[in-house]
């Protein structure tokens, strides 16, 4: 809590430097760039210092020295939490007898400051992240043991569920922690699994590559089958003595008297648990210069990036051959991913990608409509569900343009689907591509039954969450949080005179506090509102018509989806400055430091000159320096 | 990390009954406590009666605190409606009130709630990168202490999936409002779902 103003002569101080840099303000600086940055020193100086100031700063933090900007480069870390705080509107504490910058000073100071770092780190040529050691999440892992042994079973299964971090993927570094419950289920599933593929000669074949006879022994036997699935299992090379401690366990086992099946299981089922397996493991820099991968390294990141699953025999080939550092080659490897016989993989990856960043994995989860919602069943589910993910794989297989997610005249439906957008033609269970061009009402991830239904109640639409999604999700400026004690919204049941939702809501826009952040927020929403939950088309909402007229702050109207997809695609550097970061930040598995952000302004340049097809967001990650490179130093920079 | 010479441990495992092996074989008919030939032989030696265990429960959405608290004090209380059914065992039954979690009064709710109510320390606010709640839960400390007198240390289990995602909103990671066990600060328990598995 801050101190009343008991020291006068401090507060006149507080004053005096304000005045000074309104001052200079007055008197006009050369350009634009000076402007800005006094204001966000002045924000400081104006909102901060009375509390953080000697000779007791309050929280010990002591801003009184921030008067350039290079200050606030030096301190970028501790910056990015101060940053949360002021934006959350945590900062300054609301006493009476501080000053509190108004929503807009707060959101242009975090925008300044933001601004300033990131240009301050871009200034050196971007920098790379530290070398990726991360374990394999649950899906990748089932992937990677398909690979090995080539079963039809999902070893995966009963991994436990993994949370989100970073850029809000389960692939996320610095959430995918390892518990005493993974090294259990992990020994049971490398069990299982490899008594499975041992019992079915088509698996068996794939990777039992020799068996003792006539002209092999039994250890050499062992030998030429380890010598083929370590390397492909560690997704690396593999030293002689890395391949002895096996050979060592295989003989031990053998001895003991479990024949050579015995044997080979068990040996094959301790490579299964390795953390070498079980990890993305890249080798630590010793000096503090920024160096290229390894090709396997590079490999590794491509295939879990483009299929979710281990590299294949072409990808381990050509990083043998050292050639994957060639961008000719990289290029050439991309463009063959994503072709058919991959299909399988890059479908995974287009769900796993696509329903983290939209929050369509919640449908049938943390998001179930109320029984009062009719029609919800699980073949709709399905068709709900799928509908993003098969958009957006073609989006990728077939390089589309990257605008089509805003709006385009083609989508995926299924026969419960297709009834559910009242779409006329011959469709069966499996989604199948319809064209949509004459329809109104669906086009792009807005009219996606999915999108609707997870930015909805349960119980009925709501244009706050929605809103929110579309600037969370599509633009990238999420609003901040609802203060603290907002009474509940009235319901409607029981009045005499009904009111429209948008009645209801009517406070967010009274009272100037709540204005702030739903000007942004509900006109986006109400644009939407022809979608019930579960995303139908509706001209009447409990009697009363339809209202689906909406106002930005700075003045544009529009009415309808139709018209809100023209508003979005005005913004759509924006739009597409956002994918960016989130496939950039899948790609890379973890959270984007302000360094990257220098590679997603690179990206994104190359993005537009080519009309924004997806191959050109593909490559651009794949080539740029964050994936293709890792740090020396073992100081790991946040965001 | 432990390196392939580790392999070496598990040929151990291997040779013993596999716990849930025999289990399934048994069928669901089975239920806790675990069968003693599924003991290590260090559990069964010190074993002379059962072992004491620590069970928590967390409830998200909370009681109704006017059909929660007992009447009365001391020996004498009179259970209220939602503990009623405890009727019988109230010989056995201490029900403290007035108990406060203070570190967790800072924050957004779910998130600094959910994760700090067995360490009682505030989390710090993070996407994922520096994830930290600042303290052990008290189940592991138990755990430390007793987790030796049962075949596993502790048990972690849940009803729904980790909730999916990183809430810009208010700069958590959904992490948080997924786990209430911590073995170390930086270190929330991964939980089962499924009680098959369980067994």
């Amino acid at each position: 809590m801050c101190p009343l103003r008991v020291n006068d002569s401090r507060n006149q101080l507080g004053w005096l430097s304000h005045a000074f840099h309104m001052l200079c303000l007055s008197f006009g600086t050369s350009h634009a760039q000076d402007l800005a940055l006094i204001e966000g020193v002045a924000f400081v100086q104006h909102y901060c210092v009375e509390c953080h100031q000697p000779p007791k700063p309050k929280g010990k933090l002591d801003l009184s020295a921030f008067t350039s900007p290079e200050h606030f480069i030096a301190d970028a870390l501790a910056w990015d939490r101060h940053l949360h705080r002021v934006r959350d509107a945590e900062m300054p504490p609301d006493d009476e007898d501080v000053p509190l910058p108004s929503t807009e000073e707060r959101l242009a100071f975090v925008r300044w400051v933001e601004t300033t770092l990131r240009e301050a780190a871009c200034a050196d040529g971007v920098q790379p992240g530290p070398p990726l050691v991360r374990r394999l999440n649950r899906n990748e892992y089932s992937a990677s043991v398909r690979h090995l042994l080539d079963v039809h079973f999902d070893a995966g299964e009963a991994l436990p569920d993994e949370g989100a971090g970073g850029e809000g993927f389960d692939n996320a570094a610095e959430t995918l922690f390892i518990s005493p419950i993974h090294a259990e289920k992990y020994l049971e599933a490398a069990r299982s699994v490899v008594k499975y593929a041992f019992a079915d000669p088509r698996s068996s074949a794939h990777f039992l590559i020799a068996q003792p006879d006539d002209a092999t022994s039994p250890l050499q036997a062992a030998s030429r089958v380890l010598e083929r699935f370590l390397p492909r299992a560690f997704r690396r090379p593999v030293k002689s003595q890395e391949a002895q401690s096996y050979m060592e366990l295989f003989e031990e086992a053998y001895a003991s008297g479990s024949g050579f099946s015995g044997a080979m299981q068990l040996t094959l089922s301790a490579v299964l648990v390795s953390p070498k397996f079980l990890f993305i493991s890249e080798v630590p820099v010793g000096s503090d210069a920024s160096v290229p991968l390894t090709d396997h390294e590079l490999a590794t990141r491509l295939a879990y990036f483009l299929w979710g699953a281990p590299p294949d025999d072409v990808l381990m080939g050509l990083a043998e051959r050292q050639s994957l550092h060639d961008l000719d080659v990289l290029r050439g490897e991309v463009d063959r991913m994503l072709k058919d016989p991959h299909a399988r993989k890059v479908r995974s990856v287009a769900q796993t990608f696509v329903e983290q960043w939209l929050g369509t994995r919640a449908l049938g989860r943390e998001f179930k409509p109320d029984v009062s919602i009719k029609g919800y069943d699980s073949e709709l589910e399905g068709g709900m569900k799928y509908e993003p993910v098969f958009f957006f794989h073609e989006i990728l297989t077939e390089n589309r343009s990257l605008l089509d997610l805003i709006d385009a005249d083609y989508t995926y439906m299924n026969r419960r689907l297709s009834r559910h957008y009242k779409v006329k033609g011959e469709f069966r269970e499996q989604p199948k591509r319809v064209d949509i061009a004459d329809n109104p009402h669906r086009g792009g991830l807005l009219g996606m039954a999915a999108v609707l239904a997870v930015s909805s109640h349960a119980h009925r639409t709501s244009p706050v969450l929605r809103g929110k999604w579309i600037l969370e999700t599509l633009l990238g400026e999420p609003p901040p949080p609802p203060p603290p004690n907002v009474p509940l919204l009235e319901e409607s049941h029981g009045k005499i005179q009904p009111q429209s939702l948008r009645e209801r809501l009517e406070r967010h826009r009274e009272d100037p506090s709540c204005a702030a952040c739903h000007d942004r927020i509900d006109p986006l929403g109400f644009s939407l509102e022809h979608y019930d939950v579960l995303g139908r088309w509706r001209d009447e909402v409990a009697g009363l018509a339809v209202d689906a007229r909406a106002t930005l702050p700075d003045g544009t109207r529009f009415e309808g989806p139709a018209e809100l997809k023209e508003v979005l695609m005005d913004r759509k550097d924006q739009i597409m400055r956002h994918l960016t970061r989130k496939m950039l930040g899948f790609a890379l598995s973890r959270g984007l430091t302000h360094e990257d952000f220098c590679a997603v302004e690179t990206i994104l340049d190359d993005l537009k000159a080519h009309d924004y097809a997806s191959r050109r967001l593909l490559l651009g990650i794949v080539e740029s320096v964050p994936f293709r490179y890792k740090s020396g130093s073992n100081k790991t920079i946040a965001k | 990390m432990p390196d392939s010479r580790d392999a070496m441990h598990i040929t151990g495992t291997f040779q013993t009954i596999s716990r849930r092996a025999v289990l399934k074989g048994a069928g669901a008919a089975l239920a806790l406590p675990w069968l003693e030939a599924m003991m290590s032989s260090k559990a069964k030696a010190a074993q002379k009666a059962s072992p004491r265990r620590l069970g928590v429960l967390f409830m998200p959405n909370g009681v109704r605190q006017d059909q929660w608290t007992p009447e009365g004090e001391g020996r004498d209380f009179k259970l209220s409606k939602t503990l009623a059914p405890l009727e019988h065992l109230r010989d056995r039954l201490v029900i403290p009130t007035n108990l406060w979690n203070q570190a967790s009064d800072v924050g957004d709710g779910h998130y600094v709630k959910t994760s700090g109510f067995l360490t009682c320390q505030t989390i710090s606010k993070s996407l994922g990168f520096d994830l930290n709640s600042n303290g052990i839960s008290m189940d592991q400390l138990v755990a430390r202490g007793i987790g030796g007198q049962t075949p596993l240390a502790s048990l972690e289990l849940a009803i729904n999936p980790v909730s999916i995602g990183v809430d810009t909103n208010v700069g958590y990671t959904r992490v948080y409002g997924s786990h209430i066990a911590w073995s170390r600060p930086t270190r929330p328990l991964a939980r089962e779902i499924n009680p098959r598995l369980v067994f």
